[in-house]
């Protein structure tokens, strides 16, 4: 038990008998949620983690094979959960972390009761009628780039790209946020996210789960979540009038009230 | 001699080191209209001209008019890359990311 939760930085606050558990997506660590887990501290027992890779996760534990797949992360969600003795949880996953959670509420039925995907993806990579932001040229250009030192490339370009689209109050907020990430792990975990395809999973999940939609959203655009919504049984959709892939760091409050008014419908 | 070869020889003879020292300041020029100075942009020059020398794919280097190939191919390198960058900064919401270093230091020693 205790290597899980050492392995994966597994924290634990809040009151109440039902659990959250967080996960954070490719980039973040479980600081990514800082702005709007307290939210939620009152009522419900909170779980956050990190993967292996990022934040304070115990990096001897990375394994390439494991690793190699989303399968392998959701093994790990498992474990934790096992760890905690968890069951009928809340699973509130960001971008990729969607897929895990939907691969592992597969792979454990009756582990999770709801799902909470924040701006979801089952494949990024534009395929036939499938619209999924990217063509294949992009996503080689990302790994490609990845060779590179592209922490700090992106770093020095921040400032730039920030301000043109979320104006420099935004910046700073944003800056203060943070985040930390095994560069050489992260390439790997780049691979499995952007050339995932899960969409054949999506009709499987029978678990009541949400959908919430940014407005804009270059990695995962509007399309992305109508397809969710349409072939993922029991599934609530949610668009926030929001730009970004990330609006529970950007738009917290909004973010907060569509998964408050999701879990209380549930709840009825 | 079949054509390939021809190719190949003709390829050989007009890309040397002097068609770096000839067009280099110009596609540079064509990279910092989209990307600002610095390793980011040394680094596309010097994957444009790699694969100017190296690529098979004839078509998308036209021989005879190198200039236009190169320019070409910054301006493609160059949108990629910063592409490629937004989608990063992106996924993290232009959150500080900090490389954990020790972690790295302790990963590459166990490899």
């Amino acid at each position: 038990m205790k290597d899980v939760l050492k392995r994966n930085n597994v924290t634990i606050t809040g009151d109440g008998s039902n659990v959250m558990l967080f996960a954070h997506g490719f980039g973040c660590d479980q600081n990514a949620w800082k702005y709007v887990k307290d939210a939620f501290a009152q009522h419900y027992k909170l779980v956050l983690f990190d993967y292996v890779g990022a934040g304070k996760s115990d990096v001897t534990m990375y394994d390439f094979s494991k690793y190699a797949s989303l399968q392998g992360y959701a093994t790990d969600v498992i474990e934790i959960c096992d760890a905690l003795n968890l069951k009928d949880v809340i699973f509130v996953g960001h971008s990729v972390s969607c897929m895990i959670g939907g691969l592992a509420s597969l792979s454990r039925p009756g582990l999770f009761k709801k799902l909470i995907f924040v701006c979801p993806s089952p494949c990024y990579i534009s395929k036939g009628d499938y619209v999924g932001g990217f063509d294949q040229l992009t996503i080689d250009s990302l790994l490609e780039v990845m060779e590179e030192d592209y922490i700090s490339w992106a770093k020095s370009l921040a400032p730039v790209i920030m301000s043109q689209e979320n104006g420099k109050k935004l910046t700073q907020e944003l800056s203060e946020s943070f985040c930390s990430i095994d560069p050489i792990i992260a390439k790997q975990f780049a691979r499995v996210t952007f050339l995932s395809d899960n969409r054949k999973d999506l009709p499987s999940i029978t678990v009541e789960n949400l959908t919430i939609q940014c407005a804009d959203d270059m990695i995962a655009p509007v399309a992305v979540g109508q397809y969710i919504h349409e072939n993922t049984p029991y599934n609530t959709m949610t668009i926030l009038n929001a730009r970004g892939h990330c609006p529970h760091m950007s738009h917290p409050i909004e973010t907060i009230e569509a998964i408050n008014i999701f879990l209380e419908e549930m709840s009825l | 001699m079949d054509q390939g070869n021809f190719i190949d020889k003709d390829r050989k003879e007009k890309l040397s080191s002097k068609t770096y020292d000839l067009y280099a300041p110009l596609v540079y020029t064509s990279i910092l209209h989209r990307v600002p100075a610095g390793p980011i942009a040394n680094k596309i020059l010097e994957k444009v001209f790699v694969n100017a020398f190296t690529s098979k794919n004839k078509t998308s280097f036209t021989i005879h008019v190198p200039l236009v190939s190169l320019m070409n191919a910054s301006r493609e390198k160059s949108n990629l890359t910063m592409r490629a960058l937004e989608i990063f900064r992106e996924c993290c919401a232009g959150t500080t990311i900090s490389i954990n270093s020790a972690n790295s230091k302790k990963n590459t020693q166990d490899r």
